[in-house]
């Protein structure tokens, strides 16, 4: 069940996104018809299925038809799997930032670290270790860097 | 005299897994190190046979063989019992193999840990040789708890979906991996319930329908999904009791890229196939066991792993099992 919060700043609308995007899922009432910018934040999200995926292309190919600029920001690793499996996932907006999974090689703890595209992109895929949330030991890069950045090196 | 194994291929890893997985299924492996040699004892008769097609000289050598032999259509080979080994990161992009008509089986060439690996498989291939590859209860390791759930209306869905995701974070599954998971028995769900109905005419029923509709699944639409864990390996079967699902389908479904080709949006309320594709590319182990008809059975299996690159690293297969 997808939630959502809604803030417009100036001509930006910035929406956040929580939760699995399902069938249950209608963007028109919850997001709205097109403005003239949006931002997307999908840093809550942790799934989105098949029926999911249909409803988001039909809503932002409804913007991008309308001349909506769309920004994909915090995305999560579910969408950046989608983003990388559907070329034509992001509807022709830009994808501006990204979570990075991270595992720690102390504790085995789980983390996602947010890094720009223009980050990524100047660090030739090539992601520094960070430091584990939970214990503060030594997190690496967690996913294969030719799939987990497949749309940044190809795009 | 027991089963017969037959393995065409001159690598050692393949010797190797092939020995230790015919303890398992209790087979009889013969090896040869090519087609020609190969063809000798498939008209002479074997239960299985593995063959390495990890180049298209190594497919063109195995199919002309056939074809100047028994012939592709022949009763001496069941692409049920044919299982392809490719390289080990060539299970994505096997589109020309499995388009084959000799095709039942993949497998990837990673097979450590070789003792969990060719238990799964051989375990796989004993229950295949007895019978129609139906049911999960020796599919795992021995004493394996495996729960059952009936489900009776489309909108138990959801609940069993975050249950399951519940259950593989609870077994110590990475987070990440347990969203996988979460959605890869979402889709399989969705297929069992509004993509398996057909009425008398096999005309599917629910083509138009929204996916989030509320359908009584009572009678021939009831849906099983069983669930199960030996430590090493989750394994989910979702059933239906229509046997519609066509293999042509499975084919195209799981080897469709999107990235090459824009998905399409269609007026019909499926996912158009996108749903079993993204499973498949997210790294899960399928088996598509349909006794035509009658039931269909998709079983998924996920290796718990220490890391989400381990998952996506790991030994694979794609098995499908067509009665007619």
């Amino acid at each position: 069940m997808i939630n959502i919060v809604k803030e417009q700043k100036g001509d930006v609308l910035v929406v956040k996104l929580s939760g699995s995007i399902e069938e249950s899922v209608d963007f028109d009432k919850l997001i709205g018809p097109a403005t003239k910018e949006i931002m997307v934040s999908t840093k809550a999200v942790p799934r989105i299925n098949s029926i999911g995926v249909k409803a988001w292309i039909k809503y932002f190919q409804g913007l991008a038809a309308k001349k909506t600029k769309i920004t994909y920001i915090e995305c999560s690793m579910a969408i950046v799997e989608q983003i990388n499996l559907i070329s034509n996932f992001i509807c022709g907006g830009t994808v501006s930032s990204l979570y990075v999974p991270y595992l720690c090689q102390n504790c085995g703890a789980e983390s996602a670290a947010p890094y720009t595209t223009d980050q990524v992109k100047k660090l030739e895929f090539k992601m520094p270790d960070a430091k584990c949330p939970k214990c503060g030991g030594k997190a690496s890069f967690d996913d294969i860097a030719e799939e987990y950045f497949y749309f940044l090196m190809n795009g | 005299m027991g089963k017969k194994l037959l393995l065409i291929s001159t690598h050692k890893k393949d010797h190797d897994f092939i020995q230790a997985m015919s303890k398992i299924a209790e087979v009889d492996p013969i090896i040869c190190e090519n087609a020609k040699a190969g063809v000798d004892h498939i008209t002479k008769g074997v239960d299985c046979i593995f063959v390495d097609v990890s180049t298209p000289d190594l497919y063109l050598a195995f199919e002309k063989s056939i074809q100047d032999s028994v012939g592709m259509f022949s009763d001496k080979i069941n692409a049920n019992l044919v299982h392809f080994i490719v390289q080990s990161d060539e299970l994505n992009d096997s589109k020309a193999i499995i388009s084959s008509p000799l095709y039942g089986n993949l497998l990837q060439r990673n097979y450590e840990p070789q003792s969990e690996t060719a238990g799964l498989y051989g375990r796989f291939l004993k229950r295949e040789l007895a019978d129609k590859a139906l049911g999960l209860e020796n599919m795992l390791s021995p004493g394996a708890k495996i729960q059952t759930i009936k489900f009776t209306r489309t909108s138990q869905k959801q609940d069993a979906v975050e249950a399951i995701r519940n259950y593989v974070i609870s077994a110590k599954f990475k987070a990440r991996l347990s969203s996988v998971i979460a959605n890869a028995v979402d889709e399989l769900l969705m297929n069992a319930m509004f993509d398996a109905p057909v009425d008398e005419m096999n005309k599917r029923i629910y083509t138009q329908t929204s996916r989030n509709t509320n359908i009584n699944l009572e009678g021939k639409a009831l849906v099983e999904m069983k669930v199960g864990f030996d430590e090493n390996y989750l394994a989910v079967t979702v059933a239906d009791q229509f046997g519609s699902l066509k293999k042509a389908a499975v084919v195209t479904h799981l080897m469709k890229s999107y990235i090459d080709e824009s998905y399409k949006l269609k007026l019909t309320s499926a996912g158009a196939g996108l749903g079993l594709g993204n499973v498949f590319r997210s790294g899960a182990n399928f088996i598509f066991s349909c006794d035509q008809g009658v039931r269909t059975e998709v079983s998924l299996f996920f290796k718990r792993t220490a890391s989400f690159k381990d998952f996506k690293q790991q030994f694979r297969f794609l098995g499908t099992q067509f009665y007619f």
